[in-house]
């Protein structure tokens, strides 16, 4: 099931404040990884909570210090989609 | 003993069924009114009831920002009493030598129901779906672990396992610490957050549990003849351990003496206590002699008496034994369950209060404190008490014995 980087950054959002109790003002969609501390163990946690909830594997490869949350909500929600559909969602 | 190797408790910290902080703990067992209530978590479980920790307890206190998540109950409660134990003891983390500050916790169970939950997950999704936090939060080690993230204590740690005995071993192992200048200053406690379908069933098949379903309240109900099992508690006692002309010299209150401590194996038994309880006479008889006392000395005994019929017995036999003299003997399990491995820090700390206020709690749910024992039982309300030595019992399946001799700080 396709889901829209909109909809993967709210759920990424809500992740975010609720489980790991993160400041809701901090996380906004050029907030950093890295501004955001989120470590090694804090991303293989949130690829686990994303996988079960979009029913894909997400994984946190390619993900670093200076990925934005817009940039790995965008990566997440390809990942959802089927190969014409990710291609579809790269051109919006 | 001479001052020089005298080993001071300055602060404390509890969470516990019976209050969130030392204060409101204390305040709980001295009124001797029980904490077990049904659980909803055990629903439909042969025990369906247990002692919580109070609604709305606070365990993130002390906790670093964005450290939250990744901790479990387990550890979050450590974390809680330790912030506790340090502020109670007048030390400020930020500026202390964490090198020579130690810290050692016992924990018998761990985060069992993270086991639990993560064990589903991979039957029936496969190992894509187990949490990589698995480990972190689940080890017995790790509440230590984030102790000492949080407040920079870089000296020697250490988890103790001994079951229920594991908090008394973990004051133990701290004392030696600093007598052999390991370090300067040591929290030393125990934790344990592990009321959990699986335990809980477990507990019961083997037979350990109260099944007073019709009287949950009067359930946990040491040395009473109608004991018929512990009840399965949860909570956290954290203790600060100095040497106490450390503590002196900086002008810190000392609360008591950590004075002497015996433990000893039973080798008998998987789980029964000894029946004349060999193993526990002889950690005590150790204790009170690592004390540089006798047996006389002791005013008071803070009772391990789970509410068992076997262990309790055994612990009164112990007690008229190498105590004829009539201590007072009290036992806060009455009030709070069976805490496991945060037990025997939970009630040193107890142990400290009564000889700090002069106050011996009474034993909950004791009404006969004659009925087939020689002890000086103290019910029905806390019985004013000048304590110059007690004696706190802890005891473990495995036959693990520890018993722990505290002293008041004032009385020469």
């Amino acid at each position: 099931m396709p889901t829209s980087p909109e909809a993967v950054y709210r759920l990424v959002h809500d992740t975010l404040t609720t489980k790991f109790e993160l400041p809701a003002a901090e996380i906004r969609p050029d907030a950093t990884i890295g501004e955001l501390e989120l470590d090694s163990l804090a991303l293989a946690e949130l690829a686990v909570v994303l996988s079960e909830e979009l029913g894909v594997e997400v994984t946190e490869e390619g993900v670093t210090r200076t990925t934005t949350l817009d940039e790995f909500a965008a990566g997440v929600a390809r990942a959802t989609a089927p190969a014409g559909d990710a291609a579809a969602l790269d051109a919006q | 003993m001479n001052t020089a190797s005298a080993v001071a408790v300055t602060g404390l910290g509890m969470i516990t069924p019976g209050g969130d902080g030392a204060a409101a703990t204390w305040d709980r067992v001295c009124r001797g009114e029980p904490t077990a209530a049904p659980d909803p978590a055990l629903r439909g479980q042969p025990v369906d009831f247990s002692c919580r920790l109070p609604e709305g307890t606070d365990l993130n206190r002390g906790a670093l920002p964005r450290s939250a998540w990744r901790m479990s109950p387990v550890a979050k409660a450590a974390v809680s009493a330790s912030h506790d134990a340090v502020l109670d003891a007048g030390h400020e983390p930020k500026s202390w030598d964490g090198e020579r500050v130690g810290i050692v916790l016992g924990c018998g169970i761990g985060d069992v129901g993270l086991w639990h939950d993560q064990a589903s997950r991979l039957s029936e999704r496969g190992p894509a779906a187990v949490s990589p936090l698995t480990l972190p939060m689940a080890l017995a080690n790790m509440p230590v672990g984030e102790v000492a993230l949080a407040l920079g204590i870089r000296g020697p740690s250490l988890a103790t396992n001994t079951a229920c005995a594991s908090g008394a071993s973990a004051l133990a192992v701290a004392r030696g610490l600093l007598l052999s200048d390991a370090c300067d200053i040591v929290l030393a406690g125990g934790t344990e957050m592990a009321i959990d379908p699986l335990p809980v069933a477990a507990f019961h098949r083997m037979g350990a549990l109260s099944t007073r379903s019709h009287d949950v309240s009067g359930a946990s109900c040491p040395f009473s003849p109608e004991r018929d099992g512990f009840v399965a508690s949860e909570g956290a006692a954290v203790l600060v351990l100095e040497r106490a002309d450390d503590a002196a010299s900086r002008g810190a209150r000392c609360r008591a003496i950590l004075a002497g401590c015996g433990a000893t194996t039973d080798a008998h038994h998987p789980t029964a206590p000894h029946p004349e309880g060999r193993g526990a006479e002889q950690a005590l008889r150790r204790a009170i002699s690592d004390a540089e006392l006798g047996p006389g000395d002791i005013d008071h005994v803070n009772a391990h008496a789970t509410s068992t019929p076997a262990g309790d017995a055994a612990e009164a036999a112990v007690i008229s034994r190498v105590l004829p003299h009539g201590p007072t003997v009290t036992a806060p399990k009455g009030v709070l369950g069976h805490t496991f491995g945060a037990a025997g820090a939970i009630e040193a700390a107890l142990t400290v209060l009564s000889i700090e206020s002069g106050l011996v709690p009474p034993i909950a749910n004791l009404k006969d404190p004659t009925a087939g024992l020689d002890l000086d039982c103290v019910t029905g309300a806390a019985r004013p008490q000048q304590i110059r030595a007690a004696v706190s019992h802890s005891f473990g399946f495995g036959g693990h014995n520890v018993v722990l001799v505290l002293t008041s700080a004032t009385a020469g």
